[in-house]
């Protein structure tokens, strides 16, 4: 016969080892964005398909952010999964995480779209831009990649303030140093001193982590 | 400026990345990074150090049409690879016998001398890419002493990447050597490695492999071609259907 306290224990610990197979079970079917990069280098469209399905809303809200517009941001990253589609092959797991090979992609495609503007036309919202900045806990199976993202993050805060904030401005929002400038309240030039020398410090920072 | 300081090189690489680099400063920029494997080495660097920053932003959900359109600009044409979704088959002898045009000519003419020029081949393979273009020729010679890898349809180069070539048997993926990006390249067998070419099922691959590394055991990059071995005068050849 078992004691309540026993059982209790005992249902305890099966929930915890229910849970813990769940999430390896949910680990072991989540798609391995290299492997799914590499069947789409042989031209796998099945994998083509998961990858968009498993990087969508990442690379999408990237664009959508650069961009502020949702028509441009869609056609952007269609254009995006169609140069992954011919470049797959060109990815090289000894260079890159495939997300950092894809968000490139996804910025690149967009940064051209940003350059050929010949004004920044976007109207501007601060509140929705902050928004758009994700401060949640990301899912674990994203772990290398978030490892990066955190080395980023904890070089960051190593910045001076103002040095941070118009890294970041140009870095998340594409904007051009005479917009930053304008956002920021500030000089031209003291903007271009301040991201110049920030983007050293930075990289001082992560060649040191 | 001094635009070949290193320094300033770095720093433009930065601001390019950030996408903060705009006008004929960048358009400057573009322009050298076409030209100088270094520059373009200092941007793959910061595209490395600051992408995982964007993985900050919150996600969004694009519409059902994006796929859509991805679907028709990719593959309404019939231009893409396997409509089954599973990996192309080597099937460039009905490429050919469809009339595919101006490269798959060029791949029968090229194989044809191939053959005729080098004795009795016993094996060869036809390494297509992921559109099922054929990208490589490869036979052996000398009695499966030396295998012979010629390029069609263009070259193989690509900014810091070199061609390798691997054999897979099974659950196997051995190395045979780096290629040449644009010429003929020719690699030694030894007797186990012509064993295994020999295998059933063996198959062929390239990738592109950091150049600046020694070659490993494994490949660390997707395979950019790939193709099975074909036995000359075995029942499974189907290079009989060509001669």
């Amino acid at each position: 016969m078992t004691t309540p306290g026993f059982a209790s224990d005992r249902v305890r610990a099966l929930s915890v080892q229910r849970a813990a197979g769940a999430r390896q079970q949910s680990r072991s079917l989540t798609p391995d964005l290299a492997t799914l990069v590499s069947r789409t280098a042989l031209g796998d469209r099945r994998a083509f398909r998961f990858l968009f399905e498993a990087t969508r809303a990442q690379l999408f809200g990237i664009c959508l952010r650069l961009l502020r517009d949702r028509g441009r941001a869609e056609e952007a990253l269609q254009d995006t999964f169609v140069r992954i589609w011919r470049h797959a092959a060109t990815y090289s797991g000894t260079r890159a995480q495939p997300m950092t090979w894809l968000i490139t992609i996804a910025r690149n495609r967009c940064l051209e779209i940003v350059r050929r503007r010949s004004a920044d036309d976007g109207a501007w919202d601060e509140e929705r831009a902050q928004a758009q900045i994700d401060n949640a806990a990301t899912p674990e199976e994203r772990s290398i990649e978030l490892q990066e993202a955190r080395a980023v993050s904890d070089c960051l805060r190593t910045l001076e303030d103002a040095e941070r904030g118009a890294i970041q401005f140009a870095f998340f929002d594409g904007l051009a140093y005479s917009a930053v400038a304008i956002r920021l309240g500030r000089p031209l030039g003291t903007v271009k001193s301040q991201i110049r020398r920030g983007l050293a410090r930075l990289r001082a920072c992560l060649e040191r982590a | 400026m001094n635009r070949r300081d290193p320094l300033i090189l770095d720093g433009l690489a930065a601001e390019y990345v950030v996408g903060i680099l705009r006008g004929g400063a960048c358009a400057q920029f573009e322009r050298m990074i076409d030209v100088d494997r270094q520059l373009q080495e200092r941007v793959h660097r910061w595209e490395s150090r600051l992408a995982p920053m964007a993985l900050r932003v919150a996600r969004a959900e694009p519409s059902d049409r994006v796929w859509k359109e991805i679907e028709t600009r990719l593959f309404a044409n019939g231009s893409g690879a396997s409509s089954n979704g599973g990996v192309p088959g080597v099937n460039v002898w009905r490429r050919i016998a469809l009339g595919f045009g101006a490269l798959a000519a060029s791949l029968v003419v090229a194989l044809t001398l191939a053959l005729a020029n080098f004795e009795s081949p016993q094996c060869y393979a036809v390494l297509t890419d992921s559109r099922n273009l054929p990208r490589l020729v490869v036979f052996d010679r000398g009695n499966m002493r030396e295998l012979v890898v010629l390029p069609v349809g263009g070259g193989l180069a690509a900014a810091g990447l070199a061609p390798q070539l691997w054999l897979v048997t099974g659950a196997n993926t051995l190395p045979l050597g780096r290629l040449n990006a644009n010429d003929e390249t020719r690699l030694s067998l030894d007797k186990p490695l012509s064993t295994a070419l020999m295998a059933d099922g063996a198959r062929l691959i390239v990738t592109l492999e950091d150049e600046s590394r020694p070659i490993g055991a494994r490949p660390t990059a997707p395979a950019f071609s790939e193709g099975a071995v074909a036995m000359l005068g075995n029942p499974r050849s189907t290079a009989s259907k060509l001669f």
